[in-house]
């Protein structure tokens, strides 16, 4: 342990408070008797210890202290109070927790799997790759509902762009047929369907 | 036959300190009575010395309550210096705790006005008790607050230079060098 001491006032403080090992004692026993100037230091952090004990010695036995009797019945008192409310409030802690579901922790990445995965087949059910469009010839469902159920017209609001005659309706299944190949005859009639149908407007827009 | 409640205190004291504080733990509020009575004085002491005022009983107090609340994490077996240990540790946050909020600027000040009067504090300024007994008050609130704690922590706990340190959370080294340097000045400014 002396090696750890990094001055000789470590090693004589912990020499005088008794908590050398034996073996380190015997050793510090040695360097005082060796040492006058050790034995001198060794004297007076005696002396200095002696004085601050005896000093707060004195201030204990003249300053009173309140009866230990009151203030044990005070504190203890306290103490009751305190180890109910902790009783309580531990009470309570295990009641929330009851009430709460406690999943096991393999169960959450599962949970977000499964979501992804219905996600996706949500997806996949909706996707129909005839049904998409490029920007160009977006056909667009009115943001507002039912603008085209109000009978307004480009003339009567600028906003609606004009709908493109019938010889741009054929200009643009035939677009779409080069653009995503050969249709189907399920194809065609759903694009009739779209080219016919008043209420949607191919290329226009409805400015908000 | 186990003993009635009351009657276990003329035991209690041949009980260690872990002992009760098990019992204490498990509800006994007898134990925690005991244990309450077994460290007051030095506690309270302990207290007064290091803030030097009388807020003592209520840190006292507040100690306590902070042993019931933190009960769950004592284990002695990983606790150097036992249950005694712990409570000092407690005791001296709450004095630090007590510090932060007084502002440590404000002792400061106070000292700083005995110091530089380089005299103890004059007659017109005794409270109770002999100008010896201010003289050593003043000596020990003259301490560095890091030196004052070492030097009553030793004084009052008893415990090792090595538990003090612990609970100080500084290097055995650094703790013993508080601790002679607290010595010799309080040895000068006590003269």
């Amino acid at each position: 342990m002396l090696e750890s001491l990094e001055n000789n006032e470590a090693i004589l403080l912990m020499y005088l408070a008794g908590e050398l090992p034996a073996i380190d004692r015997q050793e510090v026993d040695q360097m005082l008797a060796a040492d006058a100037g050790l034995r001198g230091e060794l004297d007076r952090l005696r002396a200095s210890l002696a004085a601050v004990e005896q000093g707060l010695a004195f201030l204990d036995h003249v300053e009173s202290l309140p009866s230990a009797d009151i203030a044990v019945r005070r504190i203890g008192r306290a103490m009751r109070q305190q180890q109910v409310l902790l009783a309580t409030q531990a009470s309570r802690n295990r009641q929330s927790a009851g009430h709460r579901l406690v999943l096991p922790f393999w169960a959450y990445p599962g949970i977000a799997a499964a979501a992804v995965l219905v996600a996706f087949l949500i997806w996949v059910s909706n996707y129909n790759p005839h049904v998409h469009n490029s920007d160009n010839y977006a056909t667009t469902v009115p943001s507002v509902p039912g603008a085209y159920d109000t009978g307004q017209t480009p003339d009567t609001n600028p906003s609606i762009a004009p709908n493109p005659g019938s010889d741009e309706r054929a200009n643009l299944a035939e677009d779409l047929q080069n653009s995503f190949g050969p249709s189907t005859e399920s194809d065609d009639n759903r694009m009739f369907a779209l080219r016919d149908d008043p209420k949607i407007a191919v290329g226009s827009e409805i400015s908000e | 036959m186990p003993l009635p409640v009351g009657s276990q205190s003329i035991l209690s004291g041949a009980l260690g300190d872990e002992v009760l504080f098990g019992r204490l733990r498990d509800g006994d509020s007898a134990a925690g009575d005991e244990l309450v009575r077994r460290y007051y004085e030095p506690l309270l002491r302990y207290l007064q010395r290091l803030t030097g005022s009388q807020a003592g009983e209520e840190l006292l107090q507040q100690t306590w309550m902070s042993v019931l609340e933190h009960a769950a994490k004592f284990d002695p077996n990983l606790s150097g210096g036992g249950f005694k240990s712990w409570l000092f540790r407690i005791a001296t946050n709450k004095a630090n705790d007590f510090w932060r909020s007084r502002g440590r600027d404000m002792h400061a000040r106070e000292g700083l006005r005995l110091v530089t009067q380089n005299e103890s504090p004059a007659a017109d300024q005794r409270m109770e008790g002999s100008e010896q007994q201010e003289k050593l008050k003043w000596a020990i609130m003259q301490l560095p607050e890091s030196q004052r704690q070492v030097v009553m922590l030793r004084y009052y706990s008893e415990l090792k230079f090595g538990e003090i340190a612990k609970i100080l959370g500084c290097p055995l080294n650094t703790a013993l060098g508080r601790a002679h340097k607290a010595m010799i000045k309080l040895k000068q400014l006590m003269e």
